[in-house]
Formats: structure tokens, sequence, C-alpha cells
């Protein structure tokens, strides 16, 4: 094997794609995004619910991606989540208020009561959704699932919904099979993360660490799973 | 030497993603004592600096070949499950067919290609560092 023959090959072919490499550079996160709210979609329909897509009235036919804080959510497509009385919407990048305080957080992916998010503009001007109709939420980050970024995932939850860390999940959330505070990951786990994550049943920590997530839409898409956050060995295969 | 090739072959790659890939070069450099250990061959700088370069070369790859396929896989489900055909991020176009994908899709078979072409793509596959240090030491 030529190394230096490769690298110097690799070093044009790098160059050639610049382009293509800086636009790839941007959006990798925002697919992941993306993907994790496919993934969310395809849970709750798993559980039952049927899963309908609303898109902004001006774009009717495309899946518009909010992709940051900036923007109001009524520019952006939604995913209306039903089954028997209950209806959710889900939501991507979703303002939220804190648990504790005035504080304003964004989710990658808000699952709230349906009809907490305005549809359209309105003249009072909306600041983020309410503690109390955020139902759950999904984060994702590009990264191998270490230690820190666990320790990171629980502070946001803390904040957020600090009952899936202090055993006080109410029955009614259980009895309508919500996804619970969901972190997924590009990675796989690494050092010993999942250890900690194999402690969290018995300190009443209730999340869900979607490791591999890639590969977990890999098997979703090809049927092999139903859902890519139900399935412990949901991310271990194509 | 052994993550300076690498580095000098990822000159144009943006910042995020090249450190991406160091990253996780530089995290196999580090495991390499071990790696050689398990492989039960005598570790030397040469085939060290291969093994840290083809980490490189996996690991780019991957990024390309990963953000491919989660998007053409979000596409599928949504145009199967939701008949959404029509994918928009911003101001690109993430939709199957679309620009973006095409492109991603392209840039991911020339590199497969070559690396078929240098006879390197089973090592680049591989998930076994061991076997890989094996293989680069049988002359490889």
């Amino acid at each position: 094997m030529d190394v230096d023959a490769i690298s110097a090959h690799i070093k044009g072919f790098l160059k050639k794609h610049q382009q293509v490499f800086y636009s790839l550079s941007t959006n990798q996160s925002k697919a992941l995004e993306l993907a994790v709210a496919v993934g969310v979609a395809e849970h709750y329909r798993y559980k039952g619910y049927a899963v309908e897509i609303a898109n902004p009235t001006k774009t009717p036919n495309q899946f518009v991606v909010k992709t940051g804080t900036r923007g109001y959510p009524w520019n952006f497509s939604r995913i209306n989540l039903s089954r028997n009385d209950n209806t959710f919407e889900a939501h991507l990048n979703l303002l939220a208020r804190s648990a504790h305080d005035q504080g304003r957080y964004c989710v990658d992916v808000g699952i709230v009561n349906s009809g907490s998010v305005p549809t359209k503009g309105t003249k009072k001007s909306w600041d983020c959704a309410s503690n109390s109709d955020l139902v759950t939420f999904a984060e994702v980050k590009k990264l191998f699932v270490y230690p820190m970024l666990l320790a990171q995932f629980l502070g946001i939850v803390h904040e957020i919904k600090p009952q899936f860390i202090n055993e006080t999940v109410s029955d009614q959330f259980m009895e309508e099979d919500h996804l619970l505070p969901t972190l997924a990951s590009l990675g796989p786990f690494s050092g010993n993360s999942k250890n900690i994550v194999e402690a969290y049943p018995t300190r009443g920590i209730r999340v869900v660490i979607a490791q591999n997530f890639d590969v977990r839409l890999a098997n979703l898409r090809g049927g092999k799973i139903s859902s890519p956050f139900e399935d412990e060995s949901a991310g271990l295969n194509v | 030497m052994s993550l300076k090739l690498l580095s000098d072959a990822l000159e144009s790659l943006p910042y995020s993603l090249k450190e991406q890939v160091l990253g996780y070069a530089r995290s196999i450099s580090e495991a390499a004592p071990e790696i050689f250990k398990e492989a039960g061959v005598r570790r030397d700088n040469k085939t060290e600096d291969t093994l840290v370069f083809l980490a490189g070369m996996k690991k780019l790859f991957s990024i390309v070949d990963s953000n491919y396929w989660v998007i053409d896989n979000a596409g599928a489900i949504l145009e199967k499950e939701q008949s959404q055909f029509s994918v928009r991020i911003g101001g690109s176009d993430f939709s199957r067919g679309g620009d973006y994908l095409s492109k991603l899709d392209m840039i991911r078979k020339e590199l497969n290609s070559y690396f078929i072409e240098q006879g390197i793509a089973d090592l680049i596959e591989s998930r076994n560092y061991s076997e890989i240090v094996r293989t680069i030491q049988n002359g490889r």
C-alpha cells in the first residue's frame, strides 16, 4: 500500500469536491435532526398513533424543517399524532419553558399537547411552549456517547422535565405510550458510558439513549425494527 | 509523523469535519499499543502510521456515507409513510433525488471506487483494528 500516493490523491479529491464538503459540514446536524423527527413519528405510529404531517400553508407539499431557534413554528412542518382522544404534535427545534424558572430552551424535537403551538401568526408574539404543554422531547448529537455527554443530557432533562430523573413520571404519560426523553447519537457507546446507562433504571432515571442512530434508522427502513427507540439491540447491525 | 500525513491530506476539508477525522485518528493512535498487542505483532512506526492514516480514511468515508444514508433513509420513510417527496432544510433541498443528496452520493461512490482500486476497501470497512494491523504487516 502506497500511503503517500493515497494521501496525495485524497488531498486532490477533497479539493475538487470542496464545495460539497462545505455543504456537508453545514448540514450534518440538520440531517440528523430530520432523521430523529422521522424516527419519533415512526415510534408513535408503532404505538398505535395516527401520524399526519402538516406542512406550512405556503408550501403544502414540502416538508420544511426548522433548524434552529430562529423562525416561527407556523412557518415549518409539524407532525400531528393522535390515538383515541389523545392528540399531540411533534415540532423540530421547539422553544420550551424551563420547569424551574423563566429560562427558555430549544429542544431538537419536542412533543407537545395539540393546539399549544400556534398554526399561524398571532398579534401577540409567541414566546415558547409552556412547560406543562411540553410532554417529552428528543435531542440528537453527531457524537459518540461519552460520559460527559450523558451528564449534559441529564442536565437538560433536569431543567426541562425533571420528573424523568426524580421518579415522578405520571401514570397518564405511561398510559399514553409516550417516548421517554431521548438522546440519539450517531456514534456507539465509548468509555464506560454503557455502564452508566445500564445503571439508570436502578437510579430511577427514565430516559432513552439511542446510540448508533443512523444504524437504527437503516434498520427501521429495512423493516427489521418497528421503532428506533425501543429495542436495546436496534443499533447493532444493519 | 502518524497524524501529519493525514492532516496534510485533509488540508482543504472544513474545520469541523477535519476535527472529526483527526479526533478519531488520534483516538486510534492512542489505542495503538493495545491494538498491536491484541494483534500479536511487533509495533513499528511505519505500520502505526499506516494504521492511523487508514483510521482517518475510515472516518472520512463514514461521515460521507452515514450522512447520505441518514437523509436517504429519512426521505424514504417520509415518502412511504407520509407521501412526502419534497424536503427542505433552510435553503437546501434535502429531497431524495435532489441536488444535495445526489452530490453526497457522487462523492461517496467516488471515494469507495478509489478505495476498491487501491485494494483497501476491505480495510476501510473492517471494524477489527487488530486484523487491519496484521494485514498491513503482511505487506498490503
